[in-house]
């Protein structure tokens, strides 16, 4: 069964706070979370927030698209490197 | 792994043969079917880097998310099912350039790290790909490596000739 819609999405409280006291402040930080099940939220947008993935913390950078999803589908838990270091595969910066 | 003092750079995978005619089914590492266009030669190699032998690819063509790529000497399905498991190569110097805020990976590893304030921090031990954003792990000179996302909101800059990159150092990042 789905979440009720009168309680609204997810989003673990000390992160909330977090992130209403950084927009109040109109400050950037690095916001740290062990929440990975809390849901991104539109207040969100442009912050930096290091998802825990089990072993360290790994910093998403939010944008549009990932609104409504889940903070831990960002922050895989298994990571596959394969053969990155020595292949042709780039690596972009990310744009605002 | 070096051919004539170059670099050699992993392009593709070969994940098996399709139909009788000896073309190899290959996973290109950047994602592109169309990679081997205009690729006329490649260095076929074991992923442990030995046994790097130069052939000449006959055929390409793009084939749902991977590419069939028919090589010299290998044009019948007997053949080619020996090279299952082999990587197919280019120099360095052959790699094409890449647009404006994309880097190969092999060129980061080992950049300074500097702060916007000009204080070192350390260097780029390993580049993660990730869902999001590509994640950086910076190892400093003391205490423990640390990650940085690879977004232009903190990257402000990557020189290679210079062999740096300056970072926004913002609380919480390390």
């Amino acid at each position: 069964m789905s979440r009720s819609l009168k309680k609204g999405p997810y989003v673990h409280e000390a992160l909330a706070e977090k992130v209403e006291r950084l927009n109040s402040a109109g400050k950037k930080e690095i916001i740290k979370t062990w929440s990975r099940s809390s849901m991104i939220t539109p207040d969100m947008l442009g912050h930096t927030i290091a998802v825990h993935d089990g072993r360290r913390h790994v910093p998403i950078y939010i944008v549009e698209d990932m609104v409504g999803h889940r903070l831990g589908e960002f922050a895989p838990t298994r990571v596959f490197r394969g053969h990155r270091l020595s292949s042709d595969k780039p690596t972009q910066i990310t744009r605002k | 792994m070096t051919h004539g003092g170059d670099q050699l750079v992993l392009i593709g995978v070969i994940m098996g043969t399709h139909g009788l005619g000896g073309e190899l089914r290959v996973r290109p590492e950047n994602g592109d079917p169309r990679r081997f266009r205009g690729v006329d030669r490649v260095f076929l190699g074991r992923s442990d880097g030995t046994g790097f032998q130069e052939q000449r690819v006959v055929s390409e063509r793009g084939h749902g998310k991977g590419s069939l790529v028919l090589l010299e000497g290998f044009e019948d399905s007997e053949s080619a099912k020996l090279l299952k498991g082999y990587g197919l190569f280019l120099l360095k110097s052959e790699l094409p350039p890449l647009p404006e805020d994309e880097y190969y990976a092999f060129d980061l590893i080992g950049l300074d790290v500097y702060s916007t304030t000009g204080e070192h921090i350390g260097r780029v031990n390993e580049v993660i790909d990730l869902p999001a954003n590509d994640v950086f792990v910076v190892r400093p000179d003391s205490g423990r490596e640390f990650l940085v996302p690879a977004v232009d909101d903190i990257v402000h800059r990557i020189d290679l000739a210079e062999g740096l990159m300056v970072i926004d150092d913002r609380p919480g990042l390390r």
